[in-house]
């Protein structure tokens, strides 16, 4: 009987022979003992290389290729939508202070100021009107659902709003993107 | 579910750059193990995996898809580590030695007793042992079949060597491995 070589047995293991040799090996070894053991020993080997373990690259590894590659992270939605919305902020809080500014010192008053927007602010008020009843009927619903908001006065749900924006979108930039990032 | 690796390329190319650390991230570690397999040294391997998945992102748009992204990235990586050590030795590690010859190993080959004394000794300890004095570039292929998961020909891809050669070098370099491993065993049966 001719013996397999160690050749087409290793083919064999590694599922590169053809299935024409395939079959052939495969009733070989069905009735030559010296052949399945080198095929077992093979095997072994086999086995061994392929539970060997990999070599880690260092935990800040894709940091430093995202850094090299001048890519910043992910950027979460939130922040985003942050960010966006940054200047807006800026804008109300700009033109806040302005007016609280003229206002204390009784410059906006005493300008004449107030009298030549008079009209304008009629247009603007009967807006304001509308806006605000729709923002009292909405505010009402709130006030149904959390009623501990409401205590002092309903200023208290837009501070509390725009504080627990910022406290959500600072936590997703600096907790929870790093720790999604360190999960990939 | 993940994505794809062409799910992300695809990504990566409409503009999402930051997508690419997910395949950064799944293939570091083989990555690193075929570098520290090719320049035996981590940092320099580390060094060598990084700068190929810099290169790999800028030819980005060159990949074509028609081979998977791992061979593609693999070659790129392969090249790096030749060139690092081309610089430090001057010159290449791979000689076409494939002389056709067949390579039997029979009387090489551990009995099934022995085999399964060795088991009992941890034969993953002795391998690894063993593969780390194989030569280069057995070493490197033995990583690119067992490590890298690479077929026959994605290998041939990767270092350009024809299919006989990289059958060869296999073939060989396990040989040498179960030579090895027997070897051992018997000093160990001897003391």
């Amino acid at each position: 009987m001719n013996h397999l070589t160690s050749t087409q047995l290793q083919e064999y293991a590694d599922g590169s022979a053809n299935a024409q040799i395939r079959d052939d090996i495969e009733i070989h070894l069905q009735t030559c003992a010296e052949c399945t053991a080198k095929y077992k020993a093979i095997r072994q080997i086999d086995s061994a290389l392929r539970k060997l373990p990999l070599d880690d690259a260092s935990p800040d590894f894709t940091q430093t290729v995202m850094a090299r590659l001048k890519i910043k992270e992910s950027p979460s939605i939130i922040w985003s939508i942050f960010k966006n919305l940054a200047p807006l902020f800026g804008l109300i809080i700009v033109v806040g202070i302005i007016y609280a500014a003229l206002k204390i010192s009784g410059v906006y008053d005493n300008s004449g100021l107030g009298e030549s927007v008079q009209a304008t602010q009629s247009v603007y008020n009967q807006v304001g009107n509308s806006v605000s009843s729709g923002i009292s009927t909405f505010n009402g619903w709130l006030e149904n659902l959390f009623p501990f908001l409401y205590t002092k006065s309903s200023y208290g749900l837009t501070a509390f709003l725009v504080v627990l924006f910022i406290i959500v979108a600072l936590l997703d930039k600096f907790v929870f993107m790093p720790m999604m990032k360190r999960r990939l | 579910m993940p994505l794809s690796d062409n799910e992300i390329i695809e990504r990566v190319r409409g503009g999402g750059h930051h997508h690419y650390a997910h395949l950064v991230d799944r293939y570091k570690d083989k990555a690193m193990t075929l570098a520290v397999r090719m320049l035996r040294d981590r940092e320099d391997a580390e060094e060598a995996t990084q700068d190929a998945f810099i290169r790999a992102y800028n030819a980005l748009n060159g990949f074509k898809g028609t081979a998977r992204f791992g061979t593609w990235f693999y070659r790129i990586l392969y090249n790096v580590c030749l060139t690092r050590i081309g610089k430090k030795k001057g010159e290449s590690i791979f000689i076409d030695y494939d002389d056709g010859t067949e390579y039997d190993m029979a009387d090489s080959w551990i009995s099934p007793d022995n085999s399964a004394n060795i088991e009992t000794k941890d034969m993953i300890t002795f391998v690894k042992k063993i593969i780390e004095t194989l030569p280069l570039k057995y070493q490197t292929i033995l990583s690119l079949f067992y490590f890298q998961e690479l077929s026959h020909e994605e290998i041939c891809e990767v270092t350009e060597l024809p299919l006989a050669t990289v059958k060869t070098h296999l073939f060989r370099a396990r040989a040498i491995l179960q030579q090895k491993l027997q070897k051992e065993f018997q000093y160990e049966k001897a003391i």
